[in-house]
This record gives C-alpha cells, sequence and structure tokens, in this order.
C-alpha cells in the first residue's frame, strides 16, 4: 500500500513537475561527473580528461538520463506526450496533408457513425413498444393473387382490434390464438391439397348467448368435421348467428361454410372478418344471387356458389364499403 | 584484489538497502561503498546504479534528499525509509533462503 501511494506520488511529480524532476536529474548526474572527475583529476590527469572519463564511467549521461526516464512512473504517458507534440508540428508544418487526414478520418467516421446508427435502430435496439419481443406480423394470405403476404384490408384490421380480449401468444409459422374465456384448443390443418398453410392452433369460445346449431354443423361434411370437429370455431359460431341467417337457404349457408372450410379455411384465423364478409356476401345475394363482390382480401377469391377460380368480381357500392373501412375491387363480371 | 564478478540478477537492490542502512550516502558513494565491502568482488558500475536509485526512491523504499560532500560539492544523498527497512529485512530473507537452497543442491550426493 505504501509503495502504491509512493509510485502515485511519482507519478503526479513526474506529470505535473517534470522539469523540477528533470533539473533533480541534471544536478545529480552532473555532481556524479564532478565527483568522478575529481578522482581522475587527484591521479594526475588534466580536467577535461578526467571530466570526459567520468562521462564515460558513467556509460554517457544523455544515455543514463534515457535510462532513468525510462524507469519512471509514467514514462509511457510522457512518451506519448512526446510523441504527440511532434505529431502536432508534423502537421503544422504540412497544412495541405493535414487537411487531407482530417477530411478522410472525418468521413471514415461519419461514415461509420451514420452505419452504425442504422445497424443499431435496424437491428440492435428494442422496438419502442411494450413486450416488443411479442410482437408478430399478420397479413393476408393472397397467394392465388400473388401476394402471399398481402397487408391486411381496414375491416380486417378492425376486427383485429375489436377482439380485444384475444392475444397472440407466439409468433413464427404456428400462430396461436388464446381468447379470455377459452373453452378448448383445437389444433387444425388445411384439408389435402388446398394449400401450403402452416398448421394453427386455435382456441375458440363461443360469444355468450349463441346457441351452437348442431344440425348445421352436421351437415358440413367430412372434411370439415375433421377441421372443425363438430363443435365450432368462434367464427362459425358468428357465422350460425341467426342475424346473418335472416332470410337465407340454409343451403346457401351450409355451401359457403364448406367453401369457406374447405378452400379458404385459413382465413378462418381472421375469426370475425369471415363473419363480416360473409354479412357482406349474404345481403348481396339477397339483392342480386348472381352478382358477387370481390373484396381485397384471400377470403373471396373465388366464386362462393361455384368455386370457380377468377370468375368472382363485381362491386359494393362506396358506401358500402367505407361502412367497413377497406377498398372494393371494381371489376365486374358474372359468377 | 580480487577477481571482479557480476552482481547476480536481482541482487542490486538488496546491496543498495543494505549499504544505505548505516548512513545516507550519494550515488558514487554507494557504488563505492559496495566495492569496498565486496573487497573489489562486485564493481557496481554508476550507469547500473542510478536507474536502481531512482527506481528505489520511487517505490518508497529511500528518500534523496539534496546536501553537501565533504569536499563541498552540491550531491543527492540517499537515505533508507521506513518501507526500505522492511523492504530489505525481506530481501534478506529471501536472499537466505536462496543461498541455503543453492547450498543444499551443491551438498547433494
Amino acid at each position: 500500500m505504501r509503495r502504491l501511494q509512493s509510485r502515485l506520488a511519482s507519478l503526479f511529480r513526474n506529470l505535473f513537475r517534470g522539469t523540477q524532476v528533470e533539473r533533480d536529474l541534471d544536478d545529480e548526474l552532473n555532481a556524479a561527473v564532478e565527483t568522478l572527475a575529481d578522482r581522475y583529476a587527484a591521479d594526475g590527469m588534466p580536467r577535461d580528461q578526467a571530466r570526459r572519463a567520468a562521462c564515460l564511467e558513467l556509460g554517457g549521461v544523455e544515455q543514463l538520463k534515457e535510462e532513468i526516464r525510462d524507469g519512471r512512473v509514467g514514462a509511457t504517458v510522457d512518451a506519448a506526450s512526446i510523441d504527440a507534440r511532434y505529431a502536432l508540428r508534423t502537421l503544422a508544418k504540412s497544412p495541405g496533408f493535414t487537411a487531407a487526414v482530417v477530411i478522410t478520418m472525418a468521413l471514415g467516421i461519419g461514415a461509420n457513425s451514420a452505419i452504425f446508427s442504422v445497424v443499431h435502430a435496424l437491428l440492435l435496439a428494442p422496438l419502442p413498444y411494450r413486450d416488443a419481443d411479442r410482437l408478430i406480423f399478420v397479413w393476408s394470405d393472397m397467394t392465388d393473387s400473388g401476394y402471399p403476404r398481402a397487408p391486411l384490408s381496414g375491416p380486417e384490421l378492425g376486427d383485429l382490434r375489436c377482439i380485444h380480449a384475444c392475444s397472440i401468444d407466439a409468433p413464427g409459422p404456428v400462430l396461436k390464438y388464446s381468447c379470455g374465456a377459452v373453452r378448448r384448443r383445437r389444433k387444425v390443418r388445411p384439408a389435402q391439397g388446398v394449400g401450403s398453410v402452416a398448421p394453427v392452433e386455435v382456441a375458440g369460445a363461443a360469444p355468450e348467448g349463441v346457441v351452437v346449431r348442431g344440425r348445421l354443423l352436421l351437415g358440413l361434411g367430412r372434411e370439415a368435421d375433421e377441421l372443425l370437429g363438430g363443435e365450432g370455431l368462434l367464427a362459425v359460431h358468428r357465422l350460425l348467428d341467426s342475424r346473418l341467417l335472416l332470410g337465407l337457404e340454409e343451403r346457401v349457408v351450409l355451401e359457403w361454410i364448406r367453401r369457406l372450410v374447405l378452400v379458404e379455411w385459413h382465413v378462418l384465423l381472421e375469426l370475425r372478418v369471415a363473419a363480416l364478409q360473409l354479412e357482406m356476401f349474404l345481403d348481396y345475394v339477397r339483392k342480386d344471387g348472381r352478382r358477387l363482390y370481390r373484396h381485397e382480401t384471400s377470403l373471396v377469391g373465388r366464386s362462393l356458389l361455384t368455386g370457380r377460380r377468377g370468375m368472382i368480381a363485381g362491386s359494393v357500392e362506396r358506401s358500402e364499403a367505407s361502412r367497413w373501412g377497406g377498398r372494393v375491387g371494381s371489376r365486374r363480371c358474372r359468377a | 584484489m580480487a577477481k571482479q564478478q557480476e552482481l547476480m540478477k536481482g541482487t542490486l537492490d538488496l546491496l543498495v538497502l543494505k549499504t544505505l542502512e548505516l548512513e545516507p550516502r550519494h550515488g558514487v558513494g554507494v557504488a563505492d561503498r559496495i566495492r569496498q565491502i565486496s573487497g573489489g568482488t562486485f564493481v557496481v558500475k554508476p550507469g547500473s546504479l542510478f536507474p536502481a536509485l531512482h527506481r528505489l526512491e520511487q517505490d518508497g523504499y529511500i528518500k534523496g534528499e539534496w546536501s553537501e560532500t565533504p569536499e563541498g560539492r552540491r550531491a543527492k544523498y540517499y537515505r533508507l525509509t521506513a518501507s526500505g527497512l522492511k523492504q530489505l529485512s525481506t530481501e534478506k530473507k529471501n536472499w537466505a533462503r536462496i543461498v541455503m537452497a543453492i547450498g543444499l543442491i551443491l551438498e547433494s550426493d
């Protein structure tokens, strides 16, 4: 401890009282030279030769000073400051070279900073949202139309917002919807040949007051039974809501559900979207069964009645489209 | 005159501390004293001695003070500090251990 204190005191002295330290060193070595020279002179050597002999005995005064300086505490700092002063003097003598160096370094540092800022913002810094690591990207699958990851339409976004009781637990290819009042979870897969839709685990909770209509569900067919297990997802419950079925033939609804399940089954993930679009569809069926509309989602990618691909299109009144907050296709053709 | 020997590595500090134990000396005086005590066996060149003195001073084992020589010259005299005295004792013990170990090796069959 005492040794450390002493070394720190020496460091302070060497760094901040260097002139005094150097003067002491000069005086000490000069005294040593004179003492040795006195001895040589006492032996009869001339004074100048005696002094030279004394210097030789010391091994050269300047060399000795360098050796002592190298052993000082803080010698590295001292050497660095000498180098820095030398560098500054050299730079001052060649302003053109100095300017080139400064500009090069400024550009280099600036470019590095800019790149790092981008990398930091994009890759390193956490997103400015709570539970950022649980965020997922939700999209519409419009592979048939050439948009495998199309953005959600206004109604879809609105519906997602409406499912405020739900949260998505795990990002990635397997989505898991969990609701506040989960009754059951079921892992379902798309029917064979329909398309490459990732397995999805869906938990559905029937809205209060909705009666599951077993009679209709039984009519969905074997594939649908396998998918839905005969009991139903939230979407099916909503589809069976009497408000939606008002005035429609049961055959139409069953067909619609069958198409929905077998062909566009993955849209069931967006449960309420399906229900809302069914409602829009049913409105049109009421008005004119031959004209269908094409909404900007993959749900109605084909005729709901004939199953013919690319044949559906139609129009929805702007006012009706805006009711859902989304855009509606304008092509018109016969189903 | 005894044949001159080079000092063993690491023993210069011990010799300097021991030399200064009795009384303060300047650099040349320390070299003279070592040569005198060793009967001329060890000749410490001032070129080696002064760096060692400065190193020991930095470590706080000795302290340099300006004073006058008997010849009336101004010189820096070094004296042993309390810390240096303790260090001398440690170095002595280390040296005794080394001597004993070397002796054991040499006396072994």
